[in-house]
């Protein structure tokens, strides 16, 4: 209650006072016109009626003036200051205001700017030089040829499920390590799932299944469709963990994904043992943060849900990404929008990562 | 290709410095009925505002037709076409059908209302749904269903291409209900989408196709396919359940069979008049299954149309229903019609008490006793507040402490549970037990029963013909099968 009171008092004085500076500014201005008008008076042929009209609309302009010039831009920016504090903008979209800002200003802005990039390219060097280092150990070529080798010997020795299990590890690097694209077909998002899943169907049996709707009309044109690479594997393998795995009985994961006029809605679907309230909240709040703001709260998890969101939403725009919708004991289904897009080409000059 | 109609997208909403809609996410495509469970009603005024006026945003999108119509980047001040249909008519009245009906066209320009134009335009819709609705009749004479199909023409003919109905079943009792879902399912398949809000999830189940459940305003999950059709929905009610299975069981003949109140009423045709008879310490259920019978008994009740056929007997003694203190009403949602939200919680408790205690308002120690009981049942001390600092659920206590403190032998509630969540309607049917045990008779009006089975003793169903059927509570698994809480007494029977 008594931050709530200190909050309104904030208000009320920081309102007072621009309210006292404006009236200031008005009798100043006022004062000034009233000065200059007297002393050329004797333009106006009957004197006060035009005295009186020439002030109304010196005030009137005056009020356009302060209202479209100084309080509507200054109020806008101040929402938008305002969301940048609580995560919702990024630094660009700060620096997209209307307001004319004093130079000392605009050069805080500049060189949070540059704190916040290089602090983030500098994690992004990290992550790639991490990334790099390990596809340098492994070398692609030294690992698929042991897996076939490994493959050869378990059919030679009568172990179809070893050899099956080897191909289905050797597509499944091939496509993640391999493949450098950033974007890649629903067709082939889809076929790297089935694999992944049916890596672990060795682990878990017939206690896990995986369903993709194919009934719909545009069923072929999704197919084409393009989207970032490892987007619903790492949604696949939160949905396994996180959700059937810990369940009792029959897990079913079920991949739907419809075609509309402009977008396409991806939504991948779980009967596991879903979320609390809480945390549901929590991390549909993560997924809605800029990135430099998502990427501290790994600790909580969600991790590779946000990775995918951010991915979604650096290439396609703050527009598209991702909802979870949760229920205790029910399920979990997270649901991703992206634009129909059957070539990089129509991504224009969007940066892509 | 599929086609949204409408698309929330993380839409964040503040006022006041508070989040009244979180992240909100919801999308409905084109010829779909999709249903909107709020287990809560926080934030769903918002929400209804934000589809069909545009609210700034916080942050987020909203789509309509795959277009963005509002952003936190760029808010206009417009409305959308968007229909809203609530359970309170929006036609004006003393203007024909067809008026209403073309009154949002664009083409509805002349100056000259050419009715015979309007009603040749009206008639092949009618035809459509085969439907008798004259198009001169003036609004105000059409019964609540012709009224809530109107108003969807209205929507149609305007080029609405969504339909949101909320809370209509408080309105149409399960045959009207049926005919409405027909006239539903007949625009889901010309390409209009639905978005049905109901605070109950068995009608839900009967027409939509999905179902989003909003909670602490936001949306938590939305179940569709079998999800839908499982005992999903019973989570959401798992408390209330467990109270009202408990009370099932404890509760044997409870009613002492000594007649209270008798109600006659006389009509020309012999065969119309119905009377019934009002027991001590019960709660009976008047369910009619005419709308227009509804709104006639309630402006008895309420005193605002005098009625000479109809005869109130308390205790074989006839009484002016107006103005005995022996006879309390409840108006529909009376947290809004029956409160004085400038005055003091006491003062609006103490309000009709001056023929139990006339000293209430001069003598400390009567205020103080007052205040002790007040505290000492609700668990709060709320006494000096304004009505307008109170939460919803503490306005609801503070009428049902009002009819305790006057202390009637009746008291007739009018749809007490219309627009409650599910945790007021809980508080709701506890308030409406303490009034019982405390030896107050409760009668429940309503058009459709929604809750009032949970706590009724009794039902009387009164038909359009004036018939009435009774339903003693050993009966109850005979109602039909789509009334919340019948299928409950169904299981708890068949296991006894």
């Amino acid at each position: 209650m008594d931050n709530r009171m200190s909050e309104e008092k904030n208000k009320l004085s920081f309102l007072s006072h621009r309210i006292i500076l404006y009236v200031v500014l008005l009798f100043f201005l006022l004062g000034a016109a009233l000065i200059l008008l007297k002393e050329r008076i004797s333009i106006f042929p009957k004197g006060r009626l035009w005295y009186i009209l020439a002030i109304l609309l010196c005030f009137t302009a005056l009020v356009l003036f302060g209202y479209f010039w100084i309080l509507k831009p200054y109020s806008e920016f101040r929402d938008r200051i305002r969301r940048f504090s609580e995560g919702y903008l990024s630094l660009a979209e700060l620096s997209e205001n209307k307001v004319t800002l004093s130079p000392e200003v605009r050069e805080l802005i500049e060189s949070i700017g540059h704190v916040v990039s290089s602090t983030h390219a500098i994690d992004l060097s990290k992550r790639q030089a991490q990334y790099r280092a390990l596809q340098n150990q492994i070398n692609p070529h030294f690992l698929y040829n042991t897996l076939d080798g490994i493959r050869s010997e378990a059919l030679l020795a009568g172990l179809d499920n070893l050899a099956d299990m080897t191909e289905a590890l050797a597509v499944f690097f091939r496509y993640t390590i391999s493949k450098s694209e950033n974007l890649v077909t629903v067709e082939e998002e889809l076929e790297n799932c089935r694999t992944y899943f049916k890596i672990q169907q060795y682990r878990f049996g017939n206690r896990l299944s995986l369903e993709i709707d194919e009934d719909s009309e545009d069923w072929p044109q999704i197919l084409r469709c393009m989207i970032p690479k490892l987007t619903l594997q790492p949604i696949l393998e939160n949905s396994i963990i996180h959700g059937t795995e810990l369940k009792l009985g029959e897990g079913i994961t079920r991949i739907l994904i419809e075609k509309t006029e402009t977008r396409l809605i991806i939504r991948v679907s779980d009967n596991g043992v879903g979320m609390e309230e809480e945390n549901l909240r929590k991390l549909n709040t993560k997924l809605n943060l800029r990135e430099e703001d998502s990427s501290g709260h790994g600790e909580n998890g969600g991790v590779a849900l946000s990775n995918v969101n951010n991915r979604i939403r650096l290439i396609f725009g703050e527009e598209y990404g991702m909802h979870v919708y949760s229920l205790k004991d029910v399920g979990t289904n997270v649901e991703i929008t992206i634009p129909v897009t059957t070539n990089e080409g129509m991504l224009g000059k969007r940066e892509t990562v | 290709m599929k086609r949204e109609v409408l698309r929330l997208e993380r839409v964040t909403c503040k006022k006041a410095n508070s989040v009244i809609l979180d992240n909100f996410s919801l999308s409905i495509t084109e010829g779909e009925i999709m249903g909107l469970l709020p287990l809560d009603t926080y934030g769903l005024d918002e929400l209804l505002e934000l589809l069909v006026h545009n609210i700034p945003l916080y942050y987020g999108y909203v789509y309509y037709m795959e277009k963005c119509i509002n952003s936190w980047k760029n808010y206009h001040h417009s409305e959308n076409p968007i229909s809203l249909i609530d359970s309170e008519s929006t036609l004006v009245n003393g203007m024909s059908v067809a008026t209403n009906v073309f009154v949002y066209c664009s083409e509805f320009h002349n100056q000259v209302i050419q009715n015979e134009q309007l009603n040749g335009k009206l008639q092949p819709y009618l035809k459509d749904l085969e439907l008798k609705i004259d198009p001169d009749t003036p609004v105000e004479r059409l019964s609540q269903l012709d009224k809530i199909i109107v108003e969807i023409l209205r929507a149609v003919i305007s080029g609405h291409r969504l339909i949101i109905l909320r809370e209509i079943s408080t309105v149409l009792p399960e045959k009207e209900l049926k005919v409405l879902f027909r006239i539903m399912q007949y625009y889901t398949n010309q390409g209009y989408s639905f978005l049905y809000i109901s605070l109950h999830y068995e009608e839900i189940l009967q027409i939509c196709t999905r179902a989003a459940i909003m909670l602490n305003e936001g949306i938590e999950t939305i179940l569709e396919g079998n999800d839908l059709k499982s005992d999903v929905g019973k989570k959401f009610y798992m408390d209330y359940y467990d109270s009202v299975i408990q009370k099932l069981k404890n509760a044997d003949i409870r009613t002492e069979k000594i007649p209270l109140l008798e109600i006659r009423h006389r009509t020309e045709k012999r065969d119309s008049n119905i009377s019934f008879t009002v027991y001590t310490r019960e709660c009976l259920v008047i369910q009619t299954l005419d709308t227009n019978l509804f709104h006639k008994m309630a402006d008895i009740l309420e005193g605002n149309i005098e009625s000479p056929n109809t005869e109130f007997l308390l205790e074989g003694k006839k009484i002016s229903i107006y103005s005995s203190r022996q006879i309390a009403v409840l108006k529909e949602e009376p947290v809004k019609s029956m409160l004085f939200p400038e005055m003091t919680v006491f003062d609006n408790l103490c309000i009709s008490l001056d023929h139990r205690l006339p000293a209430v308002w001069r003598n400390q120690k009567i205020r103080n006793t007052i205040r002790q009981e007040f505290i000492r049942v609700i668990k709060k001390d709320i006494f000096n507040k304004k009505i307008s600092e109170l939460s919803q659920t503490e306005k609801i206590e503070l009428v049902y402490m009002r009819i305790l403190l006057q202390k009637p032998e009746i008291v007739f509630l009018e749809q007490p549970y219309k627009g409650a969540d599910v945790e007021q309607r809980r508080i709701i049917c506890e308030l409406q037990e303490t009034l019982v045990r405390r030896g107050i008779s409760v009668v429940i009006l309503a058009v459709n029963m929604a809750d009032s089975l949970a706590v009724a003793n009794r039902i009387l169903r009164i038909d359009s013909t004036m018939q009435i059927r009774e339903y003693k509570q050993r009966e109850f698994s005979k109602l039909p099968k789509n009334l919340p809480w019948s299928g409950l007494f169904r299981d708890e029977f068949s296991k006894r």
